[in-house]
């Protein structure tokens, strides 16, 4: 049986294809993993959702 | 006051006597009690639990039955009040082939599970004037998550009555035994309904995650229904790259694209890569490597594999992700999700190790796609 107290965050971690900067922030609706997001502001390439999980916090 | 001479005790219950006629009565009154009615005093305190796990079920069927009709009412259009409808589908069951001749129940079982899929899907889409095939797919599995739970309650339910009824202890020390396996099944698909509604990775996804990093930048082409697969090379080998098509909330028909892909491109190897039930004491995330078609389910895709596998004499080679049946069908754990590059690692390896430059390799992604595109 699982924690009742287990509350489960989902995050998206996002990556430029060029520079392989990563950055990670709260999963919003309409993500998926490989979703072109944007131009990378630092080296004009490709960012893409490169995973999404979920962390769970135990109270 | 002086107690010591007090010997009432000693004198009514004869402590020291074994012949005391009252004394035998409250030994011997409980043994009657039990030889007789034993079974019915267990059936009173077992009911008791199981009573608790029924309605404890029948919560989760609730939550979820609501969960999925707010989810139609709120985020999409539906043409009339959906509630009516989904409470029938809700109820659909399916009757499995004849199998005391078993010769050939394979296609029938097969056919059966198409079509069930087929009109599920058709009548989702004719319950909205527009709706995307995302949606579609969400919205059937989340029916096949309901209409588990409600079967659930309802064996569950006619197990416990039935032993009631007949006043009949033996017959429910099965589904005493059984329980808990059904609570932790009931409560991973309980937990499963949010990551089908936002269209989140679950952890059965890691095989259509591995290989969908390896299609970026290809080709894609529809290998068959809800099925992609594209073509790469590696260290001088072809790669066939098979998924199912993201991210839709759908497992593609990885046994009849397998069929005619190898049919047309006569890979060397097959590699396949699946999430796989891990064993107690075993840690979610554990990568292992063995031999045969690493696909779950009913059991007609494993088997359309392994026969044209075997037609043409093919290896086939499986990596999986072990986890638990909660982890599977929900939200990807991190656990799970950091695997991927070291999956992909793997099947590199595994490709030079058993294949030779210019052969072809078929490379299957198995599992549930949803939120992994490719």
């Amino acid at each position: 049986m699982s924690n009742k107290n287990e509350i489960v965050t989902a995050y998206t971690i996002q990556q430029c294809n060029s520079c392989k900067e990563q950055s990670k922030r709260k999963f919003s609706d309409g993500d998926y993993v490989f979703k072109e997001i944007s131009k990378c502001s630092s080296c004009d390439g490709q960012i893409i959702v490169t995973k999404i999980f979920g962390e769970s916090l135990t109270r | 006051m002086d107690f010591s001479s007090l010997d009432v005790l000693d004198e009514f219950f004869g402590m020291g006597d074994d012949s005391n006629p009252l004394m035998m009565l409250i030994w011997i009154l409980p043994i009657i009690l039990f030889v007789f009615y034993g079974q019915r005093i267990q059936l009173i305190i077992t009911s008791r639990e199981i009573k608790k796990s029924m309605a404890e079920l029948e919560q989760f069927r609730n939550e979820s039955r609501d969960d999925l009709i707010d989810y139609v009412k709120q985020k999409l259009t539906p043409n009339d009040d959906p509630t009516e409808k989904l409470d029938r589908f809700f109820e659909y069951f399916t009757i499995m082939p004849v199998d005391i001749d078993p010769n050939g129940i394979i296609p029938k079982i097969h056919h059966l599970v198409r079509s069930r899929e087929d009109t599920t899907r058709k009548q989702i889409k004719s319950m909205f004037s527009d709706i995307d095939t995302l949606e579609i797919t969400k919205i059937q599995n989340l029916l096949e998550i309901v209409t588990t739970l409600q079967l659930l309650h309802k064996v569950v339910r006619h197990l416990f009555l039935t032993a009631k009824k007949q006043n009949n202890y033996p017959l429910i020390l099965p589904l005493q035994m059984l329980l808990p396996f059904i609570m932790e099944q009931a409560e991973a698909l309980k937990d499963a309904v949010p990551a089908f509604k936002k269209g989140q990775p679950i952890g059965d996804g890691i095989g259509p995650l591995v290989v969908g990093g390896m299609m970026l930048d290809t080709k894609k082409q529809k290998a068959e229904f809800e099925t992609v697969y594209s073509e790469s090379e590696f260290d001088g080998r072809k790669l066939i790259l098979l998924k199912a098509e993201g991210p839709y909330a759908t497992v593609g028909r990885p046994g009849e694209a397998t069929e005619s892909l190898v049919e047309k491109l006569k890979p060397n190897i097959i590699i396949m890569i699946d999430a796989a039930l891990k064993l107690e004491g075993e840690d979610t995330g554990d990568i292992a490597q063995g031999f045969g078609a690493a696909i779950g389910g009913i059991g007609t895709d494993r088997f359309k594999i392994e026969e044209v596998a075997t037609k043409y004499n093919i290896p086939v080679f499986a990596i999986v992700v072990r986890q638990s049946v909660k982890d599977a069908i929900t939200l990807m754990k991190k656990e799970i999700s950091d695997q991927t590059e070291k999956v992909r690692n793997q099947v590199y390896e595994m490709i030079t190790d058993n294949s030779n430059p210019n052969e072809t390799v078929l490379v299957i992604g198995v599992g549930n796609t949803l939120g992994v595109a490719q």
